[in-house]
């Protein structure tokens, strides 16, 4: 027994027969149920986590899809009215020649929120399945997920600042879109959903991986 | 150790499903149960799908370009395609689901664009926000219908509009689309685009007429062009008529009804588009043409002229037209092969007043009886001016029998009879040819040559400037006729007149007064003698029109000189006179020269008979020798006179050189010495004279009585031969005045020459002397001496009067004693003496030719010099003037006075009478001496003459000395003075022994 235990190059609470407070990192004996510094209730390892995390991302996916269909801004110029979706401004600002500008829209209001949605699938599924990639990189993968997913609301921002600015009546006049709203809604969603993943799933799997390891040694 | 740990079971108790999954799942799920309320609801919202077919679809968008109804959206452009076979465009319309309903098979799309026309523009918000589609159904629900034909207009009649839709045809007038129907200038319909019917005869468009003035459109309404305007001129003046601004340039229709009483039009009712109005208002009652008869007539001749159109006419009534044409060639009917023209006459027998049914058998009756009683057809000149035939029917009496020809091909047949159109051509020709051969040409040059010489003439400067002169030319008239002195002219007149009025009057009372004293025969004796001087006169006074002149122009000179002062000072002189002259013995004068007339009558009724002794005594040839003598010598002196105009004219010369002289000076100095005159006249004594003249007028006339009774004396005493004998003496001493007269007109050339001399003179100098001495003068008179002269003369005047009343006493004496004969011995001497004087006048020629000389000698002198002299000489009287013994002089001459009056006191004191007869014998006595006197006056004149000569050469050396002979002027003027020194001694001598006076010692 005590040569599993040296090859870890860590114990657990969880191994130590304890069990940490999440909100103020006091550790209690695993029987305790609720923290008696703070009165959160605790928990060793949150079994509604991965739940959690699928339902906001499926709200997140649901709504992004009418943020890209619908349009995002309503723009009125003298008579002309134009509306046009994410993509559709990105593009015509490319071929208007703001090519840099299409980027980083493309970027914030695409690649991100994507790139968002495809890391915590990815890491939801390997917390259950395992995975090859090192702990290490996975969690660093979280805390950039974590971290980038507010910058989403840029292009909420946007919509809302010109909205505010340009109202000149007649002549001029923007309006947000249907889409704004879903988009907002899916990047709250996102962020919730990436809020509600428990990053200490990666390391127990990874212990798992390890006594199996082990045992099969 | 390790296993004294208790063990953490790692997996929970499992738990229900409910418990595992979490309540988060909520989220999505109703999300997704929102967009899938969203996509349901819009699928079950959407309406069907409608396709409409365009021709094009310039500016139709998919997914932008709307439907409306009612300019509301209704549905939307969701793609826009090709029908099958490309040739049309297919638009798909996604319609609301509420309208789609509606949309059945009277429903209309359009596309609305925008158009700009002639009545405005429409559809401009189209511009910006691009096309969209119109649709156009009514408010019924129908049967659904997804595909139709759309509009390439918009319909006349939109959604809500009522009326009847028609068709308009016009068969050459203008109908153009799209453009609005009046009515009395109002829209009231529409005219939709124009198009050519199917048979292409017409144009045709389809018009509507909008509720409710659909109910103005009748089956007999006619319609008409109102685009363009027309222009009429007339005798009622020139007419521009257009219905609206908007018709003249977008065209358009109007219609009226000027029948009432027909039924309303129905949709789809044809109507006829007129040009004009007028054409449409005739073609209401021109139309009933009805059903026509057709004849046929084949005229011979010339027929030139005659068109299809041409009038038919039935005694003067139009009842048809010709309609048909045709050269007709038929030698076996005619029997030539000449060319007939054959004409188709239509006849409607409407116009002959016949019914529409059976109207043409009627009218082929018609024809047929009247052509059997001469009814014929003939060409007559329908239009001068054109040359255009029409066709008459006319009745022709007596013409051949003739018949209307039925059964003539291809219409009944009228006959014909001669035209009426060559007589008029050749009159026309004749006219023509007359007008032609006039002399046009001549008479334009000669009004063309007129018209140039009349601009000539008018273009000419003198007649364009005689307006200007004719103008000015009144201004100066009126400018003359308005100036004051024009103005002033009757008020002068009236001055005048009332002048010569008073003159008149004036000359009346003179006239009263001359008749009293019966001057009148008195005057005409004057008269004839003056009239023979006037004679010389005349001819003397010749040159006096010119003196006239010049003096004229003295006077000029002299109106410029200070006269006022020198009236003033003639008018105190003249008020003075007056003064003296309405003293009382003034005006008894004339009463006094009455008297005195009175008794000189006596006394020529005296000498009267004294005459008439004289008349015994052939006392008339003598005294007509005499009085011949006495003509001669005037015929002398007229032709001494001769010289005379010459001299006036010199004179006159002189004038003029007076005229230049400063007289003003001159002027001043009389002006004052008027006054001072005036001043001496003013005295007392002066007044007193007239007194005095009367007394002494008193005097002469008992005087006169005297000398009356005297001369009767005479007449008792021969006295009359002795007075023949004197006249006898008189008669060659007038003789002799005439011979020595002769030498007068010489004498007056040099007079005249010496004139010329003196109006060569330096007069100026001269005259500031005279000037200088005028003033002296006046010092001269103002002296108390100069005043005291009137008084003395006035009391020299009484003391005349005294004499004179001695005198009368004397002659009363003389009367008395044998004066008489004293007298007539001294009447005797005189003749002696006169008888001297004729010898002694023998030799006045010669003394007259001397001074001839003198005067000759005077002309050669250089007068100038002698001015210059007398100038001086005039200074130096000037200074002599000033000195103290000039200024005594006049109180010597008063004292001289004085001893004279005292002379004359003692004349009349002293025993004058006794000495009278002593008088008249030392009379006597003078009178022999003076006889003797007389008898050396030849030898005196001889010496005179040698003092002449003399004189001659002194005048030539005063030249040389003149401050000697001023000198001997002074020392004479002191002489002068010293003489009037003797005069006084001598006076207080005579003081002293009277007798010496009058014994002649």
């Amino acid at each position: 027994m005590s040569g599993t235990v040296t090859d870890t190059p860590a114990i657990t609470a969880r191994g130590a027969g304890l069990v940490a407070c999440t909100r103020c990192t006091r550790v209690w004996p695993a029987e305790t149920a609720r923290c008696g510094r703070c009165g959160k209730a605790l928990v060793s390892r949150d079994g509604h986590s991965l739940s959690r995390v699928w339902a906001w991302w499926v709200a997140g996916v649901l709504c992004y899809i009418p943020a890209n269909l619908y349009p995002m801004l309503r723009t009125q110029v003298l008579f002309t009215v134009s509306e046009d979706t994410i993509v559709e401004g990105a593009i015509e600002l490319a071929t208007h020649g703001a090519p840099v500008v299409a980027l980083i829209i493309l970027i914030a209001s695409v690649a991100i929120p994507m790139g968002k949605f495809a890391a915590i699938a990815w890491l939801a599924i390997s917390v259950r399945r395992g995975s090859r990639a090192k702990p290490h990189a996975r969690h660093r993968l979280y805390e950039i997920v974590e971290y980038i997913g507010r910058w989403s609301m840029i292009d909420v921002f946007v919509v809302a600042i010109l909205t505010a600015l340009v109202q000149l009546n007649l002549a001029a006049s923007i309006k947000p879109g249907p889409a704004a709203l879903a988009f907002a809604l899916s990047v709250i969603f996102t962020m919730l959903s990436a809020q509600a993943f428990d990053p200490r799933l990666i390391w127990d799997r990874a212990d798992d991986d390890r006594h199996d390891r082990a045992a099969r040694a | 150790m390790s296993e004294d740990l208790p063990e953490v079971p790692l997996d929970g108790p499992r738990r229900s499903l409910a418990s595992r999954v979490s309540v988060v799942w909520l989220v999505p799920i109703g999300a997704l149960a929102v967009a899938l309320g969203i996509g349901w609801k819009q699928w079950s919202d959407q309406g069907p799908l409608i396709d409409v077919i365009f021709d094009d679809a310039g500016g139709v968008l998919a997914g932008e370009t709307e439907l409306r109804f009612r300019d509301v959206a209704v549905g939307l452009v969701e793609e826009v395609g090709f029908t099958e076979d490309l040739d049309r465009v297919r638009i798909s319309i996604r319609v609301a689901k509420d309208i789609a309903p509606f949309i059945d098979e009277d429903a209309e799309f359009w596309v609305v664009r925008p158009e700009v026309t002639t009545e405005g523009v429409s559809g401009l918000d189209t511009v910006l926000s691009g096309v969209y589609l119109r649709g156009q159904w009514d408010g019924r629900k129908g049967e659904a219908l997804t595909n139709f034909d759309g509009l390439d207009h918009a319909p006349l009649l939109g959604p809500d509009q009522q009326g009847i839709e028609i068709t308009l045809r016009a068969t050459e007038g203008v109908l153009s689309g799209n453009s609005p129907i009046l009515y009395k200038g109002v829209e009231a319909g529409r005219i939709g685009a124009a198009g050519v019917s199917t048979d292409g005869f017409y144009v045709e468009a389809p018009g509507v007429i909008y509720a409710p003035y659909d109910n103005l459109v009748t089956e007999t309404t006619r319609f008409w062009d109102t685009s363009g305007f027309s222009v009429k001129i007339g005798t009622g003046g020139a007419e521009i008529d257009f219905d609206s601004v908007a018709a003249l340039l977008a065209g358009g229709l109007a219609f009226d009804t000027f029948v009432s009483g027909a039924t309303l039009a129905e949709d789809g009712q044809i109507f006829e588009v007129y040009d004009a109005e007028e054409t449409a208002r005739n073609s209401v009652f021109n139309t009933p043409d009805g059903p026509s008869l057709n004849l046929v007539a084949v005229f011979d001749g010339n027929v030139s002229g005659l068109a299809v159109g041409a009038a038919v006419e039935l005694d003067g009534v139009r009842v048809g037209s010709v309609t048909g044409l045709n050269g007709l060639v038929d030698a076996e009917r005619f029997g030539d092969r000449g060319v007939r023209l054959q004409t188709v006459l239509n006849i409607l027998p409407s116009r002959l007043g016949m019914a529409d049914d059976g109207g043409v058998e009627q009218a082929l009756q018609y024809f047929t009886e009247e052509v059997a009683d001469g009814l014929r057809a003939r060409l007559v000149t329908g239009s001068i001016l054109t040359g255009g035939l029409k066709v008459q029917l006319i009745d022709v009496p007596g013409v051949e029998q003739a018949e209307l020809d039925l059964d003539a091909l291809p219409y009944p047949s009228v006959p014909v009879t001669g035209s009426e159109i060559s007589d008029v051509q050749a009159t026309a020709q004749g006219t023509l040819d007359r007008i032609n051969n006039l002399p046009i040409e001549e008479l334009l040059a000669s009004a063309t040559s007129f018209l140039e010489n009349s601009a000539r003439l008018i273009g000419s400067e003198d007649l364009q400037q005689t307006p200007g002169d004719v103008r000015a030319l009144l201004g100066d008239i009126r400018g003359f006729v308005g100036s004051e002195e024009v103005q002033a002219v009757p008020g002068q007149i009236g001055v005048v007149m009332s002048e010569i009025e008073l003159a008149v009057s004036d000359v009346r009372q003179i006239l009263d007064e001359v008749r009293e004293a019966e001057a009148v025969r008195r005057v005409l004796d004057a008269v004839d003698g003056a009239t023979a001087v006037t004679a010389d006169l005349d001819t003397a006074l010749d040159g006096v029109p010119e003196l006239i002149g010049n003096l004229n122009r003295v006077a000029e000179t002299a109106a410029e000189l200070p006269l006022d002062r020198l009236l003033t000072e003639v008018s105190g002189l003249a008020e003075e006179a007056r003064a003296i002259v309405g003293a009382e013995e003034t005006q008894a004068l004339p009463g006094r020269v009455s008297a005195l007339l009175t008794e000189l009558e006596g006394g020529t009724a005296e000498a009267r008979s004294l005459i008439a002794g004289l008349n015994e005594q052939q006392a008339v040839t003598r005294l007509l020798d005499t009085v011949d003598a006495a003509g001669a010598a005037v015929r002398t002196l007229d032709a001494s006179l001769a010289g005379v105009p010459q001299l006036v004219n010199r004179i006159d010369a002189l004038a003029a050189t007076a005229n230049e002289l400063p007289l003003e000076s001159l002027l001043s100095e009389v002006t004052g010495l008027a006054g001072a005159a005036r001043g001496l006249i003013d005295t007392d004594d002066a007044r007193a004279l007239p007194g005095r003249v009367n007394a002494l007028l008193a005097e002469l006339e008992t005087g006169t009585a005297e000398a009356r009774t005297l001369i009767a004396s005479l007449n008792e005493e021969q006295g009359v031969a002795r007075l023949l004998d004197t006249v006898d003496a008189a008669g060659a001493a007038a003789a002799s005045l005439d011979a020595s007269l002769e030498g007068v007109p010489q004498l007056v050339e040099r007079i005249d020459a010496v004139a010329a001399m003196a109006q060569e003179l330096p007069v100026d100098a001269l005259l500031d002397r005279v000037s200088g001495l005028a003033q002296d003068a006046r010092a001269l008179i103002g002296t108390e001496a100069a005043r005291a002269l009137p008084g003395q003369i006035g009391t020299l005047a009484g003391e005349l009067e005294l004499g004179v009343a001695e005198a009368r006493t004397l002659l009363a004496e003389v009367n008395a004693g044998g004066g008489g004969e004293s007298l007539v011995a001294a009447l005797e001497s005189a003749a002696s003496a006169a008888d001297s004087l004729d010898r002694s006048l023998a030799g006045a020629p010669q003394l007259i030719d001397s001074l001839n000389a003198v005067a000759g000698k005077a002309a050669d002198l250089p007068l100038e010099v002698l001015v210059a002299e007398a100038t001086s000489f005039v200074n130096s009287a000037d200074r002599i003037l000033k000195q103290d013994t000039a200024r005594a002089l006049p109180g010597e001459l008063n004292s001289a006075l004085a001893q004279l009056r005292v002379i004359l006191a003692q004349v009349s004191e002293g025993g004058v009478v006794e000495n009278a007869n002593a008088t008249f014998a030392s009379a006597a006595n003078a009178a022999d001496r003076l006889a003797e006197a007389a008898r050396t006056l030849p030898s005196l004149v001889s010496r005179a003459e040698a003092l002449l000569v003399t004189s001659n050469g002194t005048v030539a050396t005063i030249g040389d000395g003149t401050e000697p002979a001023l000198r001997d002027l002074r020392s004479a003027l002191r002489d002068v003075s010293k003489a009037a020194e003797a005069v006084g001694s001598l006076a207080r001598a005579i003081e002293r022994r009277p007798n010496s006076l009058l014994t002649g010692r």
